[in-house]
């Protein structure tokens, strides 16, 4: 079981590297709607553009936070009827969620690289800065691939579960 | 298979992975994806994850969710919780039961800054609790006070519920920002009486403590001053319309930052831990709006809430008896499920209802947010309830439940104040541009 550490280990730093990604990314969020209300209302002189940066960086913010939010159990869920029954059948259905997600965000990453490369071939540009919008997508995809491994190293830590209560 | 049937099999699928512990998020978009493979094709259908997923984290204007989440927690890192029950205490902490009463009021406060009814319920009660113990505060009381008084975090603006149901219905957010203000002191008002109630027939649950001077009480009301600008702000841009929901959680969390750095009370450490604190939070909310706009799409497709707006129709059921039922439904739901997610899954279906029925959807959105409240310290779950648990977990839960009874009569009431007289949610709401 030693490997199971180890790569709990490396997942673990991998997503608080990027939840520090994240947290500058809402910084610059918060800068920037700042700087735009200040500058539209004090000086008719609105950042041009600064709705749809605020956008992509949410879109990478949040995509690359998920990993941490999986880690720390902070998706809520109902609890109450789980922990009624017995540890054997905890056992088991704690395995479930694991699985369910890895194949849920499986999809989820597939799905988001071929929208990428739709976008990609389209030329689909950002609203009013015209940047390509494909790079974003590109590394949401990045992201989501990140947060199923991370499902993965939940599902073999499902393996070791005592059925306790949740 | 109808569509109509397949809806109603996903609802109960639904139902089972909730039952199953699975992530309320994940549960919606897996439900959402295979019913939408069923109906539209799996091409289609994934398509339609990926699309939603990535719409949903791209959408510039649910920055507001991020940014008025972001805004709480680092308010709890400026040190502003501390500073508006310390405000408080000096105000009312004379007086029997005026520690628990000084809660109610820097949970008001606080909720001025964070839309969160557990981080409000958790800020003030980290320092509230410890000092109701020194002044042998009963455990029951002091306990049932921080976690009903916690609920005024969602309703009180800024509140991620009033946001998020305000995207679900395209209700505008500022107005059902304002519709919150007074049903929100009206709470207050009633906790504080709560607490005056109960020291009043067993004195010994709540001593008055040291009384300050005049001289003190008015130093210490600076304490408030930094809360109330802010909200002030915040509150007037929305209703003059200088700014939009959007730009007010901007301004917001950049003012919580400008007050930390100006009261030198916002370490770099505070820093970093407020904004992952913030960013993971976000994205737990921006995911389980991104799983039920899967499973929306799908109810849609399945013309669910079509066939609840006709059947209500042809039943021409009185509509105080509906909406009676739709709150009746909430108030269960809320016993077992997270609000949040609650108010997500369930407005896209009920919606249309409402409107068919001429209900104001302001003043429903008032409702429901208050009887989500009541749902957050409701036991089972009653998640503000397991939140102060771990504050002091000495304290057996039976205790705790016990203590919120009379502040769950104290909301009741106000549910039957604003059936009774609905202009209380919608009168202030009427004088805003935005």
């Amino acid at each position: 079981m030693l490997y199971i550490e180890k790569y709990e280990k490396y997942i673990t730093k991998i997503s608080g590297y990027g939840t520090a990604i994240g947290q500058v990314g809402v910084f610059l969020m918060i800068v920037l709607i700042f700087f735009d209300v200040v500058g539209a209302k004090l000086f008719r002189m609105p950042i041009y553009g600064a709705g749809d940066v605020v956008g992509i960086i949410q879109l990478l913010a949040i995509s690359v936070a998920i990993p941490m939010g999986i880690l720390t159990g902070v998706h809520p869920r109902v609890t109450f009827f789980v922990n009624l029954l017995g540890s054997g059948a905890r056992k088991i259905i704690t395995a479930l969620t694991p699985i369910l997600s890895t194949i849920l965000f499986a999809l989820l990453t597939w799905m988001t690289f071929k929208l990428g490369q739709q976008y990609q071939r389209t030329n689909e540009l950002i609203g009013n800065i015209e940047f390509p919008i494909y790079p974003f997508i590109y590394m949401a995809a990045v992201f989501f691939a990140f947060s199923c491994i991370v499902w993965l190293l939940m599902c073999l830590l499902s393996l070791r579960s005592d059925g306790r209560k949740l | 298979m109808s569509p109509l049937l397949l809806g109603v099999i996903g609802i109960i699928a639904l139902l089972v992975l909730f039952v199953l512990s699975i992530p309320i998020p994940w549960s919606m978009a897996i439900i959402g994806v295979v019913g939408c493979t069923i109906i539209v094709g799996p091409e289609s259908a994934m398509r339609l994850l990926a699309n939603d997923f990535v719409s949903t984290f791209n959408n510039e204007s649910l920055a507001v969710i991020t940014m008025f989440i972001v805004m709480g927690t680092l308010a709890f890192h400026c040190g502003i919780s501390d500073r508006l029950y310390r405000t408080a205490y000096k105000l009312v902490g004379h007086m029997k039961g005026g520690l628990a009463m000084a809660t109610v009021l820097a949970c008001a406060g606080f909720a001025a800054m964070c839309g969160s009814s557990t981080a409000t319920a958790a800020s003030i009660g980290k320092i509230a609790l410890g000092e109701m113990d020194k002044y042998k505060y009963n455990p029951v009381l002091a306990t049932g006070c921080v976690v009903s008084a916690g609920t005024l975090g969602i309703m009180i603006p800024p509140s991620t519920i009033f946001i998020v149901y305000g995207l679900l219905t395209c209700e505008s957010i500022g107005r059902l920002f304002v519709a919150g203000i007074i049903p929100g002191f009206i709470i207050t008002a009633v906790f504080a009486m709560v607490v005056s109630i109960i020291c009043k027939i067993n004195p010994s649950y709540g001593p008055a403590g040291p009384a300050s001077s005049f001289k003190e009480k008015i130093v210490a009301l600076g304490g408030f001053l930094d809360a109330v600008i802010l909200f002030t702000l915040l509150i007037g841009g929305l209703l003059v319309g200088w700014f939009g929901p959007n730009a007010a959680g901007g301004i917001g969390a950049a003012g919580i930052l400008a007050i930390g750095i100006v009261r030198k009370q916002l370490s770099w450490n505070g820093l970093k831990q407020g904004l992952k604190e913030g960013l993971v939070a976000s994205s737990m909310v921006l995911c389980i709006i991104a799983g039920a706009t899967v499973f929306g799409k799908f109810i849609t497709l399945t013309t669910v809430p079509q066939m609840l707006v006709t059947l209500l129709g042809e039943a021409s059921v009185n509509p105080t008896v509906t909406i009676l039922l739709i709150l009746a439904g909430y108030f269960v739901g809320g016993c077992f499920m997270d609000s949040l997610p609650l108010v997500v899954l369930t407005v896209p279906i009920i919606f249309p209802t409402i409107i068919s029925l001429g209900i104001d959807p302001i003043w429903f959105g008032v409702m429901i947010v208050l009887i989500v409240e009541i749902g957050v310290i409701t036991p089972p779950v009653g998640v503000n309830a397991y939140v102060i648990k771990g504050l002091v977990p000495e304290v057996p839960l039976s205790d705790i439940f016990k203590g919120i009874t009379p502040f769950l009569a104290g909301l009741l009431f106000v549910v039957f104040i604003l059936m009774l007289f609905p202009r209380i949610a919608t009168w202030l709401p009427s004088y805003v541009t935005y």
